[in-house]
C-alpha cells in the first residue's frame, strides 16, 4: 500500500483524473468547483484512493472535503 | 447457516428473457460524458422495458416457458418455484403463486418469493438446493426464477443511476440428481448497509436512491473475504475454479474485487459492456451470454453482492449438458 507525500498525492490526481477534469497545479484546488466534477468522478478517485492505500473514504468523509488537501489528510494513515 | 454444501443438486437449464428495447447513455448525456461513464463504469448500451406497465409477471411466464421446453421438463413435475425479485407488480399474492395459477402447476409444489437484489441469485440457488435435498423426491425438480425490471423505480431524469441499470430476468432449472456433483455456498448480511441502496417516496412514487461511495465500500471490504472464506471451506483453490462471476455492478468495483482476490482477466466474466447492471439477473445473464461453449462440466464461483447489505457466493458446476439459452420478451 501507498503513503502519499503531498507531491507524489498531486501526481497521483493529475495522472488519474487527467483530461476529466479542469487543469489544477496544486492540493488547495476546491473539486466541486470544476465545471467538469462529478459524482462518477468522486467514486472513481475514491476507488482509486482505496486500491492505492486500503483507506475507504465514506460519503460522509468526503462531504466534509472542500479541497484535494482535505482529501489528502483524510486518508492518512489511522 | 453463513455456510452450507449440497451434493447432487444440478443445473440442468438457465434461460434468460431480455427487453426488445435497448437504451444508449448517449440519449442520456453528452458523448464526452458517456465515453468517459464506459471507460469507468464498462456500460454505454442497456436493454430497457419501455411498456406503461409492469410487466415483470409475463417476463417470468414467458423465462418459465422456454425453460420447460429447453429441460422438456413435465410442468406438473416442478415441485419448487421460487421468485427472487424486488420489483414485483404487486404488493400481493407472491409473483411465484400467481405464475403456479397461470402455468397450472401442480398442487405439490411450494411457491414463495424473496425480495432480494443483486445478491438474490446466488441466495436463490442455496435456497433451492436446500428444498430438493429436503425433498423425498430422488429427482425432485425447481424453477428458480430471478430478475427486475429496475427501470420501473429510476425515472430517465436520474441519469447517474438510469445510465447503469438494465431490465433483465432468468429461469434457472435445477434438480436433484444421484450424482456426486457438489456445491457450496457462503452467505452473509450486513444491515448497516442497508440504506446503501434502498427505495423511498417520490410524489406518490418509489424511486431507487443509492450512495456509491458506501456500495464501494461494502464491496470491496467484504465480496473478496466471503469469496475466500468460501474456497477455504469448500478446500478449493484456484486451480479447481475455471471461472468467477461476479454480479455485474460496474468495472470500478469488479475490477477491485478482482484485484482482491487475485484472479486474472481471462477467468473473470464481465457482460457488462453488453448489458449493463442488470440486478440480480446479472449472474445468470453473464452466464448465459458470457460463458464458452460447455464442451466438459466447468467449476464456478459465483458472487452476487447489494441491496440489503447481503453477499452471496457460491461454487457450482455446470456439466455439458445444462442448456443456456436467451429469449427477447414478447409482447402479448
Amino acid at each position: 500500500m501507498a503513503d502519499f507525500t503531498e507531491d507524489s498525492f498531486l501526481k497521483f490526481l493529475h495522472d488519474e483524473l487527467g483530461a476529466s477534469i479542469e487543469d489544477f497545479n496544486s492540493l488547495d484546488a476546491e473539486f466541486r468547483q470544476f465545471k467538469l466534477w462529478s459524482s462518477l468522478n468522486a467514486l472513481f478517485l475514491i476507488s482509486r484512493i482505496a486500491d492505492e492505500t486500503g483507506v475507504f473514504l465514506s460519503s460522509s468523509e468526503l462531504a466534509a472535503c472542500k479541497t484535494f488537501r482535505d482529501i489528502f489528510h483524510q486518508i492518512q494513515p489511522r | 447457516m453463513a455456510l452450507s454444501t449440497f451434493e447432487g443438486i444440478e443445473i440442468q437449464g438457465i434461460h434468460l428473457v431480455l427487453p426488445q428495447h435497448s437504451e444508449s447513455n448517449l440519449d442520456l448525456m453528452p458523448a464526452d460524458d458517456a465515453a468517459n461513464f464506459k471507460e469507468k463504469t464498462g456500460i454505454l448500451d442497456r436493454k430497457i422495458e419501455t411498456a406503461d406497465f409492469n410487466p415483470v409477471l409475463a417476463y417470468f411466464q414467458q423465462g418459465i416457458a422456454e425453460s420447460l421446453t429447453q429441460t422438456q421438463w413435465d410442468r406438473q413435475e416442478v415441485e419448487v418455484l421460487i421468485c427472487v425479485t424486488q420489483t414485483a407488480d404487486i404488493a400481493f399474492p407472491s409473483l411465484s403463486n400467481r405464475l403456479h395459477g397461470l402455468l397450472n402447476l401442480h398442487p405439490n409444489c411450494i411457491c414463495f418469493d424473496i425480495n432480494l437484489g443483486c445478491s438474490g441469485y446466488v441466495y436463490g440457488l442455496q435456497v433451492v438446493s436446500a428444498l430438493l435435498k429436503a425433498s423425498v423426491n430422488p429427482t425432485a425438480k425447481a424453477l428458480l426464477c430471478v430478475g427486475d425490471i429496475s427501470s420501473r423505480f429510476i425515472p430517465k431524469e436520474n441519469t447517474g443511476l438510469r445510465s447503469l441499470f438494465s431490465d433483465a430476468i432468468s429461469v434457472t432449472a435445477l434438480s436433484k440428481t444421484s450424482s456426486k456433483t457438489l456445491s457450496f455456498f457462503h452467505l452473509e448480511s450486513y444491515g448497516s448497509g442497508a440504506s446503501a441502496i434502498h427505495a423511498h417516496w417520490v410524489e406518490g412514487k418509489q424511486e431507487m436512491a443509492m450512495d456509491g461511495l458506501d456500495v464501494l465500500k461494502y464491496s470491496v471490504q467484504s465480496v473478496p473475504r466471503n469469496m475466500l472464506g468460501l474456497l477455504n471451506f469448500a478446500q478449493v483453490d484456484w486451480s479447481g475454479i475455471d471461472y468467477v462471476v461476479c454480479h455485474q455492478a460496474n468495472q470500478l468495483i469488479n475490477e477491485l474485487i478482482r484485484r482482491g482476490i487475485k484472479v486474472e482477466p481471462e477467468r473473470y466474466l464481465y457482460s457488462l459492456d453488453l448489458l449493463g447492471n442488470t440486478s440480480s439477473a446479472s449472474i445468470p445473464a453473464t452466464l448465459v451470454t458470457r460463458l464458452p461453449t460447455l464442451n466438459k462440466s466447468v467449476n464456478l464461483l459465483i458472487s452476487g453482492f447489494g441491496v440489503g447489505f447481503s453477499i452471496a457466493s457460491g461454487i457450482i458446476t455446470l456439466h455439458s449438458s445444462c442448456k443456456l439459452g436467451s429469449s427477447v420478451f414478447k409482447r402479448n
